[in-house]
């Protein structure tokens, strides 16, 4: 089972193109912000004094960025990733030489956990690179970087790991959630454009769930139509985010004026835990059904 | 005859499509191929020799019928496939990797990673100098040669190799030959080999099947087909008494046109009825060269006049354009 992981990681890895295209994004980007903010450190007197003044905390600097990378866009982006590893294959035509050295089940479900675990490998790197180059940065301005170890209140680290954990969960939730698109689009239209298109199509079109269910309503006067909305998987990630971050749940504005309330916790993450399993068992089933013809 | 057969299959169909663009690639197939040989499996382009070999690697499903391998059923199951290394249409890589790589990949995607066997399997097939290259930029040929570096990939008990010297030139092409007869001769490994090309089947394999519109047309050993259709030309005086004496013992006819010519089949044959209103050339009879004296005395006892007496050497290249064609018009 490792051996297939790393065969998985090493043909991922080994795209750099994509890689540096769809995952790279993320500490690379957060990487020339910090660039970009250390010249301004350097040249502006201004702008080292409103450090010292508001230094940064760094546990709010290595929860930041899963803020981004948990939106639909982060989400349309793990897509398009995973729209080469489970596209890929038919486009290279490889599926011929992987398939009779492997069964068919072990090496789709192995490319969810390679994918997912190289998408989170990325965004850890992009919360190290931000912490650290935060810590920098305050450094070269002559501020502190608080809280210092020695003044956290009982429980506060391990509240603040929670929340890591906590989001980095969600990403990776909906970084299976956006390969189980990705890999439908792959499966039925046998290329990586069909791949992207459909992944990304499908990521998308949970927002557009959440527009036709409000124009339906305005229409059939109907308020139970938008409860539909809580099932849909990015609802139930978005609000688990929001659970971790706030300690409160989200709701689109809309909603709340029909005397909605959130989903709590429990529920989301049984959503969550049921779309993944449908989602990557209905990929599986229709892959081992599938001829291979190219 | 108790021995397992390598691969076997049995009333093997397969239709592509539905409704009025169904095609039937594969049309109730039956293959025994016994291990310890190169199995030769010849056809022309759209035969179904690919959609076979799919099949046998569990990639495509049969309509209807089986795919044996090792005596055991091979759809949907990976273990059974693990005794087998195939190149299948064209070998395809990552061309974002190594040829080096790509194998590695292979192996670790098998479970039976081995750095130094790769290497040898590289050295084997004459890819050690390119094999650290992107395998993006590889010919046909070093593709051809590096796929079958993957089939051999985990010491496979079987190696199914469809046209597997596609896009190589003559030297290559040679280098394959040999590789494929050491495969069986020195490793103990069987080898099923598909081709479109008859002098590589002739040149190479013990056994053959020749396949054409998904069925089989011919089976038997290379040398006993080759046997079957030797022919001896004769060139006589006169070409009609010739010819109703040769056709009592062989199957014979005339060669339209030339300069008198008759062709001699062997008996087992079915007759075919011929039709005299040409000029002839002579008669084709479908015998071996063993037979020549007989038909020497045979002529020379009726008071013909011999001219040539000649032995048609056939290649299993005419024999397949002639077993194919002679069904075109059934
Ligand atoms: N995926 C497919 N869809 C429809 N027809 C196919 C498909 N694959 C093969 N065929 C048809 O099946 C027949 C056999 O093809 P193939 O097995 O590739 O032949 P060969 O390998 O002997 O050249 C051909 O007529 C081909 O057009
Ligand atoms: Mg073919």
């Amino acid at each position: 089972m490792l051996s297939l992981f790393r065969a998985e990681w090493d043909k991922i890895a080994g795209n750099r193109i994509t890689v540096a295209a769809f995952v790279g994004i993320f500490p690379i980007s957060a990487f020339m912000l910090l660039v970009f903010a250390g010249i301004a450190v350097l040249v502006s007197a201004t702008f080292r004094q409103n450090i010292v003044n508001a230094p940064p905390n760094w546990m709010e600097q290595l929860l930041f960025p899963w803020v981004i990378i948990n939106t639909e866009i982060g989400r349309a982006i793990m897509a398009a990733f995973a729209a080469d590893v489970f596209g890929g294959e038919y486009q290279r035509q490889m599926w011929k030489n992987l398939l009779q050295r492997r069964g068919r089940s072990a090496i789709i479900l192995n490319k969810f956990l390679t994918m997912a675990v190289f998408v989170l490998a990325a965004f850890l790197l992009m919360c190290v690179i931000i912490g650290i180059g935060v810590g920098l940065l305050t450094a070269l301005a002559g501020a502190a970087y608080p809280p210092a170890l020695s003044d956290l209140a009982p429980g506060e680290l391990e509240r603040f790991l929670r929340q890591f954990g906590a989001q980095a969960s969600i990403a990776f939730a909906a970084a299976l959630v956006a390969a189980a698109y990705a890999a439908l689009g792959g499966i039925f239209t046998r290329s990586i454009l069909g791949a992207v298109a459909v992944g990304v199509l499908l990521t998308l079109a949970e927002q557009g769930v959440a527009l036709v269910l409000f124009i339906l309503n305005q229409i059939a006067e109907n308020p139970d139509l938008l409860r539909l909305y809580f099932f849909t998987p990015g609802y139930n990630l978005a609000n688990l985010s929001t659970w971790s971050q706030f300690g409160s749940g989200y709701l689109p504005p809309y909603m709340t004026q029909y005397g909605f309330t959130p989903l709590p916790v429990e529920a989301s993450t049984l959503l969550v835990i049921a779309w993944l399993v449908g989602l990557m068992m209905l990929c599986v089933w229709l892959f081992r059904r599938q001829d291979i013809t190219s | 005859m108790s021995t397992v057969l390598a691969l076997e299959t049995r009333g093997l169909t397969k239709d592509f499509g539905r409704g009025k663009k169904r095609v039937r690639a594969v049309n109730h197939l039956d293959l025994q191929v016994e291990a310890g040989q190169v199995y030769g499996f010849l056809g022309p382009n759209g035969a179904g020799k690919t959609t076979t070999i799919r099949i046998l690697l569990d990639l495509v499903r049969a309509t209807q019928g089986e795919a044996l391998l090792f005596g055991q059923r091979a759809y949907r199951n990976p273990a059974l496939l693990k005794r087998v290394g195939a190149l299948v249409e064209g070998a395809t890589f990552y061309p974002y990797l190594t040829g080096r790589q790509n194998l590695e990949v292979l192996a670790r995607t098998e479970g039976t990673y081995d750095k130094a066997q790769i290497a040898r399997l590289i050295e084997r097939v004459g890819m050690a100098d390119r094999a650290d290259r992107r395998a993006g930029g590889y010919s046909t040929g070093m593709k051809q040669r590096m796929g079958v570096a993957a089939a051999l990939m985990g010491q496979p008990e079987l190696i199914i190799l469809d046209e597997p010297t596609n896009g190589l030139d003559p030297a290559g092409i040679q280098e394959m030959r040999i590789l494929v007869r050491e495969l069986v001769e020195k490793d103990g490994k069987t080898v099923f080999l598909s081709s479109h090309m008859l002098n590589e089947v002739e040149q190479v394999c013990d056994r053959v099947a020749i396949i054409r519109r998904g069925e089989i047309v011919r089976e038997g050993a290379v040398s006993g087909l080759l046997a079957e259709q030797a022919r001896v030309r004769v060139d006589a005086q006169p070409l009609e008494k010739a010819y109703a004496i040769l056709c009592q013992h062989w199957t014979t006819h005339y060669v339209a046109g030339g300069s008198g010519v008759l062709a001699v089949d062997r008996v087992e044959a079915p007759r075919r009825e011929v039709s005299q209103e040409v000029t002839h050339s002579g008669i084709l009879v479908n015998a071996a060269r063993e037979d020549i004296p007989q038909i020497a005395r045979k002529l020379i006892e009726a008071n013909i006049e011999i001219f040539e007496i000649a032995p048609e050497r056939q290649s299993l290249e005419d024999y397949f354009l002639a077993v194919t064609s002679e069904e075109n018009h059934a």
